[in-house]
């Protein structure tokens, strides 16, 4: 064999080695798995934490509330649609003494009027029924600027939905 | 002479031309044109295949989707980026098309158009189509964008260079640039929700049940029921993306 090629087929050897060498440390470990993809990235996205509980879990220690939603026109709702996030605010509950309840992981009570609006105020997009309606299927729908717009002389603010309409089972 | 090499030229082209046509004609016959592929093609395999469904019926425009998922993911707060949003559609009695997403429904919608000039007006929610071909996987250059077994596709963000090639690609505008991760950010269909059996939390926290997630290979499952006995239709199905998630009462107006 000539000298040239001994010498071309050590460098060639070297940057065969070389390259299975980068490609072993820069493809990680279960790439190419599954597919054409790092299969542990499955496992890191179900490692996340979620931040939801359920009604479920509202029920062990609001058992009142969850059973009055549960047969109103409000069934089926989530609580923590209208509440916020629940969940830090249920496994805390399940150890501590309620009296120092921590304020931080208390949940919102959410009372003014644009919070009810978000589903129930006049909107053409909306399935429209006629104030006479039996169908109590849809959701009611009424013109939250206007409907009973009273206001309090000592605070000067409009009266809330809450007020005459219990949330958890109007 | 002139004349003559003129004459068996317009032949043979002719000769040529129904050569081609009745080809093509044949061939034709033997595989006919499907290429708008409207329902998804199962892959083979064992497990669930997730899918999901949405009922515009019963969209009221609340927005609780979007902003549950905003409560339970980690997406920036700034009203401009969203893993799943709701757009409000009016269509005008001259036929013009407005669409509105504020904040993407997050505290709820206002008509802005007055009711005489309103044609018919709808909420239309979005998110992640899921699609079974999906044009964001396939663009990926680094294979950090990708479709898990059971039909969810995810992105590898330890892995993403951040090009934004997958963001063009998508023809839904279902993905963002992460502002400080710098990485490419998409609903997950709230794949750690799923996999412990619970919804993911769109889907739990809609008021109106308008939402519907299940298992595609089930078939009495109550998607699949659902996709039966609804007039479903998919978004922009002429891009064969294969999309699984199907809307009840879609508008052609809508893209």
């Amino acid at each position: 064999m000539p000298d040239q090629v001994k010498r071309l087929l050590v460098a060639f050897v070297f940057f065969l080695a070389l390259f299975f060498l980068l490609r072993y440390l820069l493809i990680p470990a279960s790439f190419g798995e599954l597919g054409h993809y790092r299969a542990g990235a499955i496992d890191d996205e179900m490692a996340y934490q979620t931040k939801h509980a359920g009604n479920e879990a509202c029920k062990k220690c609001h058992e009142e509330e969850v059973e009055e939603l549960s047969y109103g026109f409000h069934a089926g709702l989530s609580c923590e649609g209208c509440h916020g996030p629940a969940l830090r605010h249920a496994s805390y509950s399940e150890s501590a003494d309620p009296d120092n309840y921590p304020d931080s992981l208390r949940l919102s009570r959410p009372m003014e009027r644009e919070h009810c609006a978000r589903c129930h105020d006049l909107n053409p997009s909306r399935i429209k029924l006629s104030s006479d309606s039996t169908d109590f299927s849809m959701v009611r729908m009424v013109d939250v600027k206007e409907h009973n717009h009273f206001i309090y002389e000592e605070t000067n603010e409009i009266i809330r939905c809450v007020e005459c309409h219990y949330s958890h089972s109007p | 002479m002139k004349n003559k090499d003129k004459k068996s030229t317009r032949r043979s082209f002719l000769k040529a031309g129904v050569a081609i046509a009745g080809g093509v004609a044949a061939t034709s016959l033997l595989k006919p044109f499907n290429g708008v592929v409207l329902a998804t093609e199962m892959p083979e395999g064992e497990g669930p295949w997730y899918g999901l469904a949405i009922d515009i019926e019963k969209c009221i425009g609340c927005g609780t989707c979007a902003s549950s998922c905003k409560l339970e993911n980690p997406v920036p707060p700034e009203p401009f980026y969203f893993r799943n949003w709701v757009e409000q559609y009016t269509v005008k009695n001259d036929g013009t098309v407005k669409v509105e997403s504020p904040n993407g429904g997050i505290g709820g919608f206002k008509q802005t158009v007055p009711e005489e000039e309103i044609f018919k007006s709808f909420f239309v929610p979005k998110l992640c189509n899921q699609c079974d071909k999906s044009p964001c996987t396939q663009v990926c250059p680094v294979g950090a964008a990708f479709e898990t077994p059971d039909g969810v596709n995810l992105v590898d963000k330890s892995y993403c260079i951040g090009c934004g090639y997958c963001i063009q690609a998508c023809p839904y505008g279902c993905r963002y640039m992460h502002p400080t991760e710098h990485v490419v950010d998409k609903c997950t269909l709230c794949y750690h929700r799923i996999k412990e059996g619970l919804l993911p939390v769109c889907f739990a926290a809609c008021p109106t049940h308008a939402r519907i997630f299940g298992d595609m290979r089930d078939p009495d499952g109550e998607l699949v029921q659902f996709i039966k006995n609804h007039t479903c239709r998919l978004l922009k199905p002429h891009l064969n993306t294969s999309p699984k998630l199907y809307y009840n009462a879609l508008e052609e107006e809508v893209r």
